[in-house]
């Protein structure tokens, strides 16, 4: 039986006919998956929200608050940071939940802990410098961390403001530097579109991705992510942009996107993105371009969907206690050791995973 | 300080003036909440609301009395962003 | 207390916990035993638990932590000091979930309808002046949390058990004999710590609001001879309360209205006293007065 979280994403109206005890769980299940307030929106667009019992609207409107407060504090930040980096000619790409913000697609309900930017490789180096002087500092992590993000990784190690407390990602590129054959990020710098913020002083021309790219970078972040707890807002932030995306470009969307995920080599994760969608999810828009698509396949297409039908069924769920079996952890590691292995050769893996190991014993023998 | 130091007016109308007897409080919603309170607040208020006023307007709107308190407000003012000065 | 808890009603909140920590379950079944328990039938908002953690150190020296559903939002607390946990990681709870309201940082009690907001800080001794004022007249709407409705300004009860600390406890022992208190727990790193139950009249009304008539803000000064009472004007007292809320800034303007319109109905005051006999009397004269200027009878 699928969680009480599930049923409702799946079927909304079931919002109508639902006991003091089955919201209650729902609020819970919400809450450990971070989308709450995306809860609530999925049911305001179902109109369903009059049935809802008033000590339960009122969980969804905290969330709505919280929502709506995460989206002013990200709109003052993303002011702050274009106008910091644009002393020294840097223009930031805004990603993931404060890029939703600024393109108003996808988030809705929706919190996030922090703030990405992505910017041009060459001009790293002195972003995080002029970053330094607006007080935005790198978090403490050990040397070892420190020396793995900046050699292998696709962003800097975590800087945090010093009075406001943001966290900030500092991105060259979507994907490790341990990818291999992974697409030339100048194709997603150039692509970037601009919103113009008109506010009483001045007019901040503000970057993000292309809304295509928006949707194709989720769908590579869930489907090369080894941790699913948010998998499941994750899935509805896709969704939501995808129905963005085709009430714009109608007919077109779908070889838009399509034609866009096998430039920069992305198809498997959009392949993936939309199977889960169309199964999990209520419908909302025609998605049987991208289901019956030829995508590509090989020998083991079919084994590989059943095994990664098998896991995701079992991870695509409130990361509760009460509903996690124990085929969730063999679901779960299998897709942790799929993501590793997605990102580095077993060659480089186990050196890596074996220093973490040994990091770990000694951190928490220091702390006895 | 010169007199003829011209301020323009940041606030739009998502300021909200909270009059009260003594003084305002200023609350600015797209600036991280920023609250101001000040006793001579409310007596420069409709100079506010032209957009663009000089120092030298301000203290004939105070009629030259309360002079170190009109600098202090329009210091905390331009400092929190609610006024922003436009010639030196 | 053990396998499924209790669920009980805490003001507009219904909590359920789960502990299997002994002396815990006795202080707070004895501390809320006025309170309504609620059955499978109601929704609960908070499930809470606390639990000791499983490693080697519980035998030297033991500790508590504090549950939220599956989270741990907290270190974990020495174990002596598990009473007042709950009570802390409970305010944590409403302060993160609650946005129906704006919730200062404050003793709030009612007389006649009108309720009087005693903002402070750890220190100040608000939560003396709140345990002596329950005893004297007022019924307890709160000692740490004033849940202010956003929509209709009213104050809402929650009448939770009072934490006192250190000297304050005999002070409270002495001027409410009546009080009972619960466990007494001497020389834990935050000092003594007791809690006393909230008087049955505070309960059986919870939820009956107030109106917000009377801010004071106290301080405790042993030094003085005479209680202090200064009048303070509106806008200085709506800036001074803002870092006195847990969620004013999540709430954005929502938050600043509520607070606004608070501070408007309001008479406020800054009082520093010594003899919790004076300041009572003060604060009585006070709501007299603005109970009578505002009752054209």
């Amino acid at each position: 039986m699928p969680t009480i979280l599930n049923r409702l994403l799946k079927d909304p109206a079931l919002a109508t006919d639902m006991t003091i005890a089955q919201w209650e769980m729902c609020i819970r299940q919400a809450l450990v998956s971070n989308m709450t307030g995306r809860l609530w929106y999925i049911l305001q667009q179902a109109q369903v929200t009059d049935a809802i019992p008033h000590k339960v609207q009122l969980h969804f409107n905290t969330a709505q608050i919280k929502a709506d407060c995460q989206s002013r504090d990200i709109t003052f930040e993303v002011q702050q940071l274009t106008q910091c980096l644009a002393e020294i000619g840097v223009e930031p790409v805004f990603l993931k939940g404060a890029a939703y913000v600024i393109a108003k697609s996808a988030h809705q309900g929706r919190i996030c802990n922090d703030i990405d930017i992505l910017v041009a490789p060459d001009k790293l180096q002195a972003t995080e410098r002029q970053l330094g002087k607006e007080g935005w500092i790198s978090e403490d992590i050990n040397a070892y961390d420190d020396q793995y993000y900046r050699k292998w990784m696709h962003e800097l190690p975590p800087m945090v403001h010093l009075n406001r407390q943001t966290t900030l990602d500092v991105h060259h590129h979507l994907l490790p530097k341990t990818v291999k054959n992974s697409f030339n990020i100048d194709l997603m710098l150039n692509a970037a579109q601009t919103f113009d913020f008109v506010t009483d002083v001045q007019t901040i021309r503000i970057k993000t991705l292309s809304s295509v790219d928006r949707i194709l970078h989720s769908c590579c972040h869930l489907f090369t992510e080894g941790n699913l707890d948010k998998g499941l807002r994750d899935l509805t932030d896709i969704q939501i942009m995808l129905k963005d995306l085709h009430q714009k470009h109608g007919q077109e969307a779908s070889s838009l996107l399509i034609k866009r995920a096998f430039e920069l080599g992305l198809d498997d994760q959009l392949m993936l993105a939309t199977r889960y969608i169309a199964r999990l999810l209520a419908n909302q828009i025609d998605l049987s371009a991208y289901l019956e698509f030829n995508w590509p396949t090989s020998p083991f297409s079919s084994i590989r969907n059943a095994i990664l039908d098998w896991c995701y069924k079992r991870l695509f769920i409130p990361h509760h206690h009460k509903v996690k079996g124990v085929s969730f952890y063999f679901a779960d590691a299998i897709i942790l050791l799929r993501s590793h292995l997605q990102k580095m050769p077993m060659r480089m893996l186990i050196p890596h995973l074996g220093i973490k190991c040994w990091l770990g014993v000694k951190e928490a023998i220091a702390q006895k | 300080m010169s007199n003829t130091l011209t301020y323009r007016c940041n606030m739009d109308v998502a300021t909200d003036w909270a009059a009260f007897e003594d003084g305002v409080v200023l609350f600015n919603p797209n600036n991280c909440n920023t609250v101001l309170y000040h006793p001579v607040l409310h007596r420069l208020k409709p100079l506010f609301l032209q957009g663009q006023f000089s120092l030298a307007d301000c203290l004939d709107g105070v009629l030259h009395r309360d002079t170190a308190l009109v600098l202090e407000t329009l210091d905390s003012l331009e400092e929190l962003g609610f006024v922003q000065r436009i010639t030196n | 207390m053990s396998g499924c808890g209790i669920r009980f009603k805490v003001g507009p909140f219904n909590v359920q916990l789960k502990t299997k920590i002994e002396p815990l379950g006795n202080n707070i079944r004895q501390l809320y035993s006025d309170s309504t328990l609620l059955d499978e039938t109601q929704f609960v908002d908070f499930h809470l638990s606390l639990t000791q953690p499983r490693h080697l150190r519980r035998f030297i020296r033991p500790q508590v932590n504090f549950i939220f559903d599956q989270a741990r939002p907290f270190k974990p607390l020495p174990l002596d000091q598990a009473c007042a946990f709950f009570e802390w990681g409970l305010n944590w709870a409403i302060a993160q979930h609650a946005m129906q309201y704006l919730i200062i940082h404050s003793a709030v009690l009612e007389k006649d309808g009108k309720a009087i907001i005693l903002p402070g800080l750890p220190g100040a001794g608000k939560s003396t002046l709140c345990a002596a004022l329950s005893y004297s007249g007022w019924r307890l709407l709160s000692d740490e949390q004033a849940l202010i409705c956003t929509q209709s300004g009213e104050v809402f009860p929650i009448a939770r058990p009072i934490c006192l600390k250190d000297e304050s406890i005999e002070v409270i022992k002495a001027f409410c004999p009546s009080a009972e208190f619960g466990h007494i727990v001497r020389g834990t790193s935050k000092g003594d710590l007791a809690h006393i139950k909230p008087p049955l009249d505070a309960i059986a009304r919870v939820d009956e609001t107030a109106q917000p008539n009377l801010i004071i803000l106290p301080r405790y000064d042993k030094a003085l001879t005479d209680t202090v009472l200064t009048s303070i004007s509106r806008g200085a007292a709506l800036v001074e309360l803002i870092p006195h809320c847990f969620n004013y800034t999540t709430l954005g303007r929502l938050g600043f209205t509520t607070l606004k319109q608070t501070v408007q109905q309001s008479q406020c005051y800054k009082i520093r006293y010594k003899s919790l006999e004076q300041a009572i009397a003060q604060i009585n004269q006070l709501h007299e007065e603005s109970t009578f200027a505002d009752d054209p009878q």
